[in-house]
């Protein structure tokens, strides 16, 4: 009895190995160990595809040179990198993205400015200034970019059409915006919403931030504030939009795909998809324009960051450059925007007509800022902006406690 | 023991500290304990925790009617408090409200694991398939169960909201609407625990009892609801006290899983239970001091309701 449930555990333990190497991405990348091995974090998705060559050309290159690549999943996938970093895991590298101040604001990344300096092969004025921007912080580089990401707002110009109503041109407006999203909301006999205008209309639509530019305080205080979220709640109340996205029952772009959605907000990782699936006629529009006649786009980017720790410094910065190099964006697929000057113009020539507009979005980009306190700032707005959703509390309440909170967080350099 | 006490050790003496996992830890004395339970009350602070403390108190040295007095004064002035006060951590008060929440549907699962345990009892056509039929929700518990849940709750395509509508009906938003996450949420969980463990907890017991009983019980003309309520419902009652601290203190351990995979604690801070709110602390917003001080209260709390639950059973309890 004994010697058979021993047997039946070992077959069980081989069959696991077995399928746990078979599984891509199952077993863990080990292309070799030791000094001569850098060790890059990325998470899972088509970049870990890219990573992947870029180790293989690196390791061309560098002979004797490993890249271990370890993979993280997505989902938290910041918070997942941090946890590492400071248990001193064994990363020389990493990915990021928005999160990007979290680490640099925590001393976890390694500042570029000199490596830079003493690199005569390599020149900040390749890069997009914009896409730069997103990885400094006090004056100082902290990674480099690979990719722009940022919004555009898609039209479903049959359901246009069927609601009687000319597609907008590039110079929209708000009002536009908003009414176009209240035609285009469909309704059975019974008054039950089927069709979506629209999903929201977000702080940028109104001229703001969450934060004010510099990341100093939080930006939505005052009438225009009340204002965008009072729009918001009666929106809600009307049907227009969903009270409430929170548990991502709203899939940005397969809600437009499927046409349940008339304008959605995409971003550049969303085009490739649009391009394959959409079944009816649609374009592509820069953001609307505000009363005031503000425009902005929401922007962020992604590239690769330097461990403050690691101890080969000079080869991790060899890899950051390949990484990024005009070579490896021009290899890219077209669901990000390049970042070095001269692929950009190549991808901006070969963008069709309909995706034209998108340009008019790079002229209006407004990042978030990369902040330490980012989670808990972002987790504390959504917090109060659900709570006047829900009418757990008036939106003059929810942006006053809201307001208070977050400068507190912000104030709070421990 | 080590593996035990040490993470044990760690959490207190962490909880007094501000560390975010990079910098040295800074000590703060009872500011992260302070933060969680203190309530703005007009010009001054409280907290809203001394008259529930009270009530507690009142637990152990009163007697009889003054008992429940003592918890209901106790109880209704906290809520008085909270209705008042502004706590400084909103988030916490509100986790604390969701998980006593939650563990409304605490009674209602224990009775339903009776209710079955005494129908799969019966000699009666199939009943091991219905055993394993029933037992089933406990063996496939998962990622994968809530996926489903949150499939049949879809306010759009959901099987609940489709049949509502056949009825006429317009079915709520579910996990979307913070009125209705909380009732959806309690539905699961009575599915995953009603044909559970307790039912075979409750089973166990059922066959422990003397035959005899009944047959007197019979011969006396007494009827099934009599026989239910005078000889089943005491003769389980020691199972059912082991069952309720169990429950009450998985119920405040309880909730992570559902929220994260489910509703990531909203909408509106409305799934989200004391457990959820000590992951967020400690791995979303990096303040381990607060995760802990919250951890640590978590733990007196469990500990104060398991005692509360032996004190008011503890003469309640028939042991065969």
């Amino acid at each position: 009895m004994l010697t058979r449930l021993v047997i039946c555990w070992l077959v069980a333990i081989a069959l696991f190995w077995i399928v746990g190497r078979w599984i891509p991405g199952g077993a863990p990348e080990r292309a070799g160990r030791g000094e001569h091995e850098l060790v890059l974090l990325c998470p899972y998705g088509s970049i870990l595809e890219r990573a992947r060559g870029v180790a293989k050309l690196f390791e061309e290159q560098q002979p004797g040179w490993t890249v271990r690549i370890v993979p993280a999943p997505g989902r938290d996938y910041y918070m997942k990198a941090l946890t590492l970093l400071a248990a001193r895991a064994e990363v020389d590298l990493l990915w990021l993205g928005l999160g990007f101040g979290m680490f640099a604001d925590r001393g976890a990344l390694l500042p570029l400015d000199e490596m830079v300096k003493s690199d005569a092969s390599f020149s900040r004025n390749d890069f997009s200034p914009q896409a730069l921007e997103m990885y400094q912080l006090g004056g100082r580089l902290y990674g480099l970019p690979y990719a722009l990401d940022f919004q555009a707002y898609a039209i479903n110009e049959s359901l246009l059409k069927m609601a009687g109503m000319a597609p907008p041109d590039a110079d929209w407006t708000l009002e536009e915006f908003l009414a176009i999203g209240r035609k285009t909301t469909r309704r059975e006999s019974g008054g039950r919403v089927y069709g979506l205008g629209m999903t929201e209309v977000s702080p940028l639509l109104y001229g703001m931030g969450m934060l004010t530019p510099d990341g100093r305080r939080f930006g939505l205080s005052g009438e225009r504030g009340v204002d965008l979220m009072r729009l918001n709640i009666e929106l809600a109340d009307e049907g227009v939009l969903l009270r409430s996205a929170h548990t991502g029952q709203l899939d940005n772009l397969n809600e437009f795909l499927s046409g349940r959605v008339a304008i959605m907000s995409v971003y550049t990782w969303d085009l490739l998809e649009l391009q394959k699936r959409a079944g009816f006629d649609w374009r592509l529009l820069p953001p609307p324009l505000y009363r005031d006649g503000s425009q902005k786009a929401w922007a962020s980017s992604q590239g690769f960051s330097i461990s403050a720790r690691t101890e080969k410094a000079q080869m991790a910065w060899k890899l950051l450059v390949l990484l990024t190099s005009e070579e490896v964006q021009r290899a890219m697929p077209r669901d990000v925007v390049p970042t070095r000057k001269l692929v950009l113009a190549e991808y901006e020539a070969a963008l069709s007509e309909r995706e034209k507009p998108l340009l008019g979005s790079l002229s209006r980009l407004a990042p978030d800022p990369r902040i330490r306190q980012w989670e808990k700032v972002y987790s504390e707005w959504q917090y109060w902006q659900e709570q006047a959703f829900e009418k757990q509390c008036t939106p003059e309440a929810a942006l006053q406690i809201a307001g208070e909170r977050i400068n507190r967080i912000l104030e709070d350099k421990r | 023991m080590l593996f035990t006490l040490g993470p044990l050790v760690a959490t207190v003496v962490l909880s007094f500290f501000v560390w975010d996992l990079f910098s040295t830890p800074e000590f703060v004395g009872w500011a992260n304990y302070l933060d969680l339970l203190r309530v703005r009350l007009g010009e001054g602070y409280a907290f809203a925790t001394f008259p529930l403390v009270a009530a507690l108190a009142a637990v152990l040295w009163c007697r009889g009617g003054f008992r429940w007095l003592a918890i209901g004064v106790g109880m209704a002035a906290s809520g008085w408090m909270l209705s008042y006060a502004v706590p400084d951590s909103p988030k916490f008060w509100q986790s604390l409200w969701n998980t006593f929440y939650l563990l409304l549907g605490l009674p209602l699962g224990m009775f339903g694991s009776l209710f079955l345990a005494v129908l799969l009892n019966e000699k009666v056509f199939a009943n091991r398939f219905f055993r394993l039929v029933y037992f089933l929700p406990s063996v496939v518990g998962g990622v994968g169960v809530f996926l489903l849940w949150k499939w049949i709750f879809n306010p759009d395509i959901g099987p609940v909201n489709l049949l509502l509508a056949a009825f006429g009906v317009e079915g709520p938003a579910w996990f979307d609407s913070a009125a209705w996450a909380k009732p959806a949420l309690m539905v699961m969980a009575f599915w995953g625990s009603v044909g559970g463990t307790n039912m075979i907890l409750y089973l166990a017991a059922l066959q422990g009892i003397d035959p005899g009983l009944y047959e007197a019980a019979d011969l006396d003309g007494a009827g099934r609801w009599h026989r239910f309520w005078k000889i089943t419902v005491p003769m389980v009652s020691s199972t059912t006290v082991f069952i309720l601290i169990m429950g009450v203190i998985n119920g405040f351990q309880g909730g992570f899983d559902a929220a994260y995979v489910i509703t990531r604690g909203g909408p509106a801070g409305a799934t989200t239970t004391i457990n959820y709110f000590i992951y967020e602390s400690a791995f979303r917003h990096l303040e381990m001091g607060v995760a802990s001080a919250a951890s640590v209260l978590l733990f007196l709390l469990v500990l104060a309701m398991s005692w509360v639950n032996w004190r008011v059973t503890s003469n309640r309890v028939h042991y065969t």
